[in-house]
């Protein structure tokens, strides 16, 4: 077991190193001179712009950038915003913990819905339980994400006047957003667990643990379900990697601190170290949940375990 | 019972199909469903409620928000229809390649893809898209390249799971050119989950491409994609819903009758 974690880790550091190329790759290599984000050519003369790329060592072969690039990120240092001249690092860590917490109970609010209305789904498949739940799971993969914060904002916090549209401080205003990024997500996951448990309900142990008279609570519970969690996880790991992405509109809809929040400014702002700061955090935590992801399926499943 | 649950689901499919054709119809021939031209303003119908006369009410510049949202729909689809196209052909060749190849060239592509979804995709759209500047072109790439992953690795295992089957030994023992094999006997019979899987990425490239606009990674002209039009109307929210519900509720239902095609589509290939 321990060995394989070691595997992974040395595997998900390869990936990560990938992802830092890649990063790079966009933000320098694509068409168009970087210092453009920064500088508008027609108000700004050739000397001025050698200048500012000399200042910013974007006058540096491409490779002597990326290696410059790489040793500062081992020394923790993403560079610093252009418009604030404060540290991207900082910034993202300053942030991090509302979106963790946007991000947190949102995948409990989609993973519970999903699990919960994908048994139901399964259980009485063919029934009109089983229609009305897989109609609305459809309609939830189809929604814009900030369509539908727009739709809760002017539901609960124009017309009722129920909850707080905007902000960050105190529960109340985490409600909203993490239910609309609960709900969207939550359509994968019951689609997810009814296949799943479709396919396991019909298998022969399951067949002969009815047989043998076990209540069907005990076979949906302990036999059933542990069995659908295998692949939910799945599911469940890349839906924590999506909402992360999600909360990027969610935090513009509903004004509210985070790093989506952060990004969505600096690109406004072409403020092109944040924007690559927190990509590039966002891979780093995305590798991160891959990896408890692949860490859970051997405490799940023992034949995983064993293997 | 069987027959009365298979026609309800060919009837949503049906359902969805005019749908989709009339999206279409709008996006080939706007002036003909458009009751105005979108560029027309008309200071007296400003803020106008939905209406007979304005099905989907009036905007901030009093333009006519159906005929914004019939001709907002052309950018939305090419946008869409060439994301699917480009990520589609590039990531189904290389899982295709990869998965026929096999051996170091399948382990290096899997490093790729696996970096590549190391980054989620619309964060990795919207990198691409805000260094390069807002364009069709910038949306296109940007989707097109976060949406390679899933295409290549449902061409890859398609193609492994076909190439190990026993005609494609014959084919081999007999002679056949190893290229003549990939195009002939694999590529035509690897086709029909990628194909699902380009319905339902139409679908989400549509999502995609919407998020970016509403985040101001969209083109800006005079007339709106409906990502845009979104976006600017959440700022009358309070005093005409109407500018954001409309378009909001067009992106879902056009999503939704893909997704349902899609559906189906699925079913249809593989009945297990």
């Amino acid at each position: 077991m321990a060995g394989v974690v070691i595997k992974k880790i040395l595997t998900s550091l390869v990936v990560l190193f990938g992802a830092l190329v890649l990063v790079f790759l966009i933000m320098n290599v694509l068409p168009g001179d970087p210092i453009f984000s920064i500088v508008d050519p027609t108000t700004t003369s050739p000397e001025e712009i050698a200048a500012l790329k000399h200042e910013l060592g974007m006058d540096k072969p491409l490779g002597q950038q990326f290696v410059e690039y790489v040793i500062d990120i081992l020394h923790g240092d993403f560079g610093k915003s252009r418009a604030s001249s404060e540290p991207v690092l900082a910034l993202i860590l300053k942030n991090l913990p509302k979106t963790i917490e946007l991000t947190v109970v949102s995948v409990v609010i989609s993973v519970t819905l999903g699990i919960l209305l994908g048994i139901l789904s399964a259980v009485f498949r063919n029934r009109v339980l089983d229609t009305v739940v897989r109609v609305l799971s459809l309609i939830t993969i189809s929604m814009p994400t900030f369509w539908t914060g727009v739709l809760f904002i002017l539901l609960f916090s124009v017309k009722l006047r129920w909850l707080p549209s905007m902000g960050s401080e105190g529960f109340r205003t985490l409600i909203l957003p993490s239910v609309t990024l609960g709900i969207v997500s939550s359509g994968v996951i019951v689609r997810m667990v009814r296949n799943s448990a479709l396919e396991i309900i019909n298998e022969p142990f399951i067949v002969t643990l009815r047989a043998k008279g076990l209540a069907e609570r005990t076979v949906m519970l302990r036999h059933v379900l542990r069995n659908v969690m295998i692949p939910t996880i799945t599911v469940i790991g890349l839906q924590v990697t999506n909402m992360l992405a999600g909360s990027v509109i969610i935090e513009t809809v509903f004004s509210r601190q985070g790093i989506g929040r952060i990004i969505s400014t600096a690109i406004m702002a072409r403020d092109i170290p944040i924007v690559q700061g927190v990509v590039f955090f966002s891979a780093i935590i995305c590798v991160v949940v891959n990896l408890v992801v692949d860490v859970s399926y051997a405490i799940i499943d023992p034949r995983v375990r064993r293997a | 019972m069987k027959k009365l649950k298979l026609s309800l689901s060919d009837a949503l499919a049906v359902i969805s199909g005019l749908f989709i054709a009339f999206i279409l119809l709008c996006a080939i021939a706007p002036g003909f469903v458009a009751p105005y031209s979108p560029t027309y303003m008309n200071v007296a119908d400003l803020l106008q409620a939905p209406s007979l006369t304005h099905l989907f009410g009036t905007d901030y510049f009093g333009r006519d928000v159906f005929s914004v949202v019939v001709y907002g729909s052309r950018d939305s689809l090419i946008i869409g229809v060439a994301s699917v196209l480009t990520g589609g052909i590039i990531g189904g060749i290389l899982g295709a390649l990869a998965g026929f190849i096999g051996g170091v060239v399948d382990t290096i592509f899997n490093r790729f893809i696996e970096i590549l979804m190391t980054i989620p995709g619309i964060l990795l759209a919207l990198a691409i898209a805000a260094a390069l500047r807002p364009s069709l072109f910038s949306i296109v790439l940007a989707i097109s390249v976060s949406s390679i992953p899933q295409y290549s690795r449902v061409m890859r295992g398609q193609v492994i799971s076909i190439k190990n089957r026993p005609y494609i030994t014959v084919s081999n023992s007999i002679g056949t050119r190893g290229a003549v094999i990939f195009v002939k006997h694999v590529l035509l019979n690897s086709w029909s989950p990628f194909l699902v899987m380009a319905t339902l990425g139409l679908g989400s490239s549509i999502l995609v491409a919407s998020g970016l606009s509403f985040l101001g990674l969209g083109i800006i002209k005079e007339i709106p994609d409906w990502g845009t039009l979104l976006s600017q109307g959440r700022g009358y929210l309070v005093v005409a819903h109407w500018i954001c519900t409309f378009p909001g509720l067009v992106i879902t239902a056009f999503v939704l009758a893909i997704n349902i095609i899609g559906d189906r589509l699925r079913d249809v290939i593989d009945p297990k």
